[in-house]
């Protein structure tokens, strides 16, 4: 076998040494943060009591970890914030699964989506549907919080960052959704402050 | 120096080792998920017609295999590189397939690599299709499943609807699961598909037509799936909605679509192989 055809098969077995550090989790395990110790406040929104999760709402592969809480901006309007852990992120296979398909299946229809462009580069969307013969409209802004330096661009200097970092190839990923009603929802500046300081707090857990 | 046969081994038992958490994780995500089980079929039924096709006697060629081999295995470490790099499980795991088909081809030749083309084409069904693909299409599917069983509902009730994914019949609403909706059913008749066009050796057009037809069928399937989950409900109430009675209901239909699918292959090939001869 020449050199150069030698070449792909060198490639081939160090590609998939890699894999097998990355997939084996030797690189780095995942960490289930308690969400329990969530802080009172994230940015202008403070946390509040938990609601009650239903296992069987969570989907067919519900995540292993998750919490369901009131929050209240500083204006006094309340919202929901949603935290769901998953010890093995699976891009493009489900896990964390979109969250603007589970408002889908909810019955809620996308008006307007756009992304901001602060950390994590967020997802804002309008949805409205009818409820009881009355319209209903509810922004949400969500995103994906992994462990390291993270976000989410495709960058070459993200990437290599990752890679250096301690926590790069950690597998687990956490799905965060704020949700207001359209009318009484905080300003884009007041979530990216919310989403900078519930990431720092992750950050801290895990 | 190794003889051939224990490099070979070796090699291989090297690759399956390296590759074997993501296997493992292949295993728990397609078991865990009703949708996507159907691939663990899949490696099975490569392998009956890998077996099939090396009973046929063909002269070893060696001719531009290691060539291929070399391409198969450059584009399998791009898979496994980039999959494990951006976090995409389904690209990481296209490296598997990739990587086998470079095998045959340095271990085998060209002829062999052609005599095996069914059944590595097959192979590359063990990888899912990518969810935010399939979201596209659920949708789609679960509106013609629903249309198909207004329609066969029809002569029981002529004011049946269907608005999403909920069937209203004789005044009461049915919410239709996702699993239900018709991808899982299209998934697994289409494998089947793929693996019938391999196993009575279709020409690649009729096998493409064979594949295409799991699209009407699993609309149909689905539709009947759904509309007698209607009538089963009107009759005996809503608890044989759930349970053992409905997946039995459920997975009756789809085994009569697939003997659906069989019976008119196995009516077609023998004419394509006339044709042939």
């Amino acid at each position: 076998m020449g050199a150069l055809r030698a070449l792909p098969w060198l490639a081939l077995y160090l590609s998939a040494a890699l894999s097998f550090l990355v997939e084996g989790g030797f690189l780095g395990k995942p960490v289930a943060p308690d969400l329990a110790r969530l802080p009172g406040c994230i940015g202008p929104l403070e946390i509040l009591e938990e609601f009650v999760l239903e296992p069987g709402t969570l989907g067919e592969q519900p995540p292993e970890r998750a919490s369901f809480r009131r929050v209240r901006d500083q204006d006094g309007h309340e919202g929901k914030l949603f935290v769901a852990y998953y010890e093995r992120a699976q891009r493009w296979s489900g896990r964390p699964h979109d969250v603007e398909k589970c408002f889908e299946a909810l019955g809620w229809q996308e008006r307007e989506a756009h992304r901001l462009d602060q950390a994590h580069r967020l997802w804002a969307r309008l949805f409205v549907r009818e409820h009881a013969g009355e319209p209903e409209a509810i922004r949400i802004v969500h995103w994906l919080e992994r462990p390291g330096p993270d976000r989410d661009r495709f960058d070459p200097r993200e990437l290599w960052s990752r890679i250096a970092s301690r926590h790069g190839f950690r597998p687990d990923v956490a799905a965060v959704y704020l949700e207001f009603p359209a009318e009484a929802a905080p300003s884009e500046a007041d979530c990216g402050a919310a989403v900078s300081a519930l990431s720092a707090a992750l950050e801290g857990l895990w | 120096m190794l003889p051939a046969r224990a490099t070979v081994g070796l090699e291989l038992a090297l690759f399956l080792g390296l590759a074997s958490p993501l296997l493992a994780e292949w295993f728990e995500t397609t078991s865990a998920s009703s949708r996507l089980s159907y691939a663990l079929l899949v490696p099975v039924l490569a392998l009956v017609l890998a077996v099939r096709a090396a009973r046929r006697p063909e002269s070893p060629d060696r001719r531009l295999a290691r060539a291929r081999a070399a391409l198969f295995a450059a584009l399998a470490a791009l898979a496994f590189l980039g999959g494990s790099l951006s976090g995409v499980f389904t690209l990481a795991l296209c490296a598997v397939p990739l990587a086998i088909v470079a095998f045959v081809a340095r271990w085998c030749g060209s002829n062999a690599l052609r005599r095996q083309a069914p059944a590595l084409a097959l192979l590359f069904l063990m990888v899912p299709p990518p969810v935010p693909l399939l979201d596209r299409v659920s949708p789609l599917l679960t509106r013609a499943s629903g249309e198909t069983a207004v329609s066969l509902l029809g002569p029981f009730d002529a004011h049946a609807s269907w608005a999403g994914s909920t069937l209203s019949f004789h005044g009461w609403t049915l919410i239709v699961a996702e699993v239900c909706s018709g991808s899982g059913t299209l998934l697994m008749l289409g494998t089947l598909c793929a693996f019938l066009a391999g196993l009575f050796r279709l020409r690649p057009v009729a096998a493409c037509a064979l594949i295409a037809l799991a699209v009407p069928v699993a609309l149909l399937v689905n539709g009947v799936r759904i509309a007698s989950s209607a009538l089963v409900i009107d009759r005996f109430g809503a608890a044989a909605s759930q349970g053992l009675a409905h997946e039995l209901l459920g997975q009756g239909v789809v085994v009569a679509g697939v003997a659906l699918l069989v019976i008119a292959v196995e009516r077609c090939a023998p004419r394509a192989a006339l044709a042939r001869a």
